[in-house]
């Protein structure tokens, strides 16, 4: 790779390695993971570099691949074994409520299924627009909407968020 | 019933990540990686691949209440392994089935690979089903065969096409490593039914793709369900390896997916 393009490679990862990482968090909640999710995509978006970077947007293109690597996880291998204990009740809110909200939220994420956990996380964590999200995601606008309506729905009746404080729900 | 609210979603999203510090970036591990994946693309458009896929492909016939005709285009039985040549190898790919399943054309095709010292393996795969080509379905092959008697898949999702509801069957292609000793079906079982293909062993084979056709049951529950794989004897019985154990220690993700 000419040394300029390499450049310009190091200022596109410097830049957006902080979002991409934080994105693979959100989609998987273990810092590892997410770390090496937005490895791989890096890794994907250097090896294609002389053509990403005339793309209309490298961004779209980092986090679709990091999106199907993650969404492609649940597709190859099923985390097989996790725990049977029963998982503990909802904790009583901490004056700060911080933690509390955090926790709450991790939970009423980790129900939502995969793409759905990835539609939240994009439209309202990203920002990105429906399209953008289909882009994304590699699925129609229509399921977008759907899955979003689905996992908002999930998230309104959780009962970790219900418990969470009221800070949450009412800022 | 809480008021969870949109509006405040971001802002919660947010202060979940915000207190994770950044990991540094690994630059140059992903040059390096980056560099390595170059080579091999270029290895693949070019001569001198080290080995050659040993893929084959079979359609399965199910076992489904009402009983559908497979009619694979391709053959149903392997021929020998190719020789490792670049020539050889990506017909190989190119031929994956394509068949009629009770008046639905489906097909599969792989469309990435990457080239790892003894072979290339298969990384992304799309089916296709009346033409119709459905993103949810296309997926990630279990590319990183982790030794002789790794069997990595075990289950997997299957997500119906909303938009096929008058395709009452779906191809599913999953690669996995060798199966055990004496096996000579593969099964896949899901919510209301089963599968089966015959499985091919040529000599010395440590990797194959399976095809198996699984129907989507109309009435189903959800489009969403989860298949288990298990390798069965010539008697029918499941063969105690780590891919056929029985799920009960996993909690699955079905009920989760269930409306």
């Amino acid at each position: 790779m000419h040394t300029a393009n390499q450049l310009d490679f190091h200022d596109f990862a410097a830049s957006r390695w902080p979002r991409l990482f934080r994105l693979a968090l959100l989609l998987t909640d273990d810092q590892g993971l997410a770390e090496d999710l937005a490895q791989s995509a890096l890794t994907a978006v250097y090896a294609s570099w002389s053509r990403v970077r005339r793309a209309d947007d490298p961004d779209a293109y980092a986090r679709r691949i990091l999106l199907n690597a993650h969404l492609g996880r649940f597709r190859r291998k099923r985390p097989m074994e996790v725990p049977l204990v029963a998982e503990a009740g909802p904790s009583v809110p901490d004056p700060a409520g911080a933690v509390d909200t955090r926790l709450a939220l991790n939970a009423a994420l980790a129900s939502l299924p995969p793409r759905q956990r990835a539609v939240v996380v994009l439209r309202y964590w990203a920002d990105l627009t429906e399209e953008q999200t289909a882009a994304s995601l590699g699925c129609s606008v229509g399921t977008v909407k759907s899955q979003a309506s689905k996992a908002m729905a999930k998230l309104r009746v959780h009962p970790a968020l219900a418990h969470a404080p009221e800070e949450v729900h009412n800022r | 019933m809480n008021a969870f609210d949109e509006a405040v979603l971001h802002e919660a999203l947010d202060e979940r990540v915000a207190p994770v510090p950044v990991p540094p970036l690994p630059l140059a591990s992903i040059v390096d990686a980056g560099t390595r994946r170059r080579r091999a693309r270029r290895l693949l458009s070019g001569a001198g691949v080290a080995a050659a896929v040993a893929a084959t492909t079979v359609i399965a016939a199910t076992a489904w209440s009402g009983p559908s005709e497979v009619r694979p285009s391709a053959p149903a039985t392997p021929k020998s392994t190719p020789s490792p040549t670049v020539s050889a190898a990506l017909p190989m790919l190119d031929r994956l089935p394509t068949g009629v399943l009770a008046g639905h054309h489906w097909s599969l095709r792989v469309v990435t690979y990457r080239e790892q010292g003894d072979g290339l393996y298969c990384l992304q795969w799309k089916v296709a089903v009346d033409g119709h080509e459905n993103p949810e379905l296309n997926g990630g092959c279990d590319g990183v065969p982790q030794g002789q008697h790794d069997y990595q898949m075990q289950e997997m999702d299957v997500q119906r096409d909303p938009r096929l509801h008058t395709s009452p069957q779906i191809g599913v292609l999953f690669s996995g490593n060798t199966a055990p000793a004496g096996a000579v079906t593969l099964r896949a079982t899901w919510g209301g039914g089963s599968a089966t293909s015959p499985v091919f062993m040529l000599r010395g084979d440590i990797r194959r793709y399976f095809v198996l056709a699984i129907p989507y049951v109309p009435g189903h529950p959800s489009a969403y369900y989860t298949v288990h794989l298990a390798f069965l004897d010539r008697n029918g019985r499941v063969i105690p390896d780590y891919i056929s154990r029985p799920p009960v220690q996993w909690r699955l993700n079905y009920p989760t997916y269930v409306k």
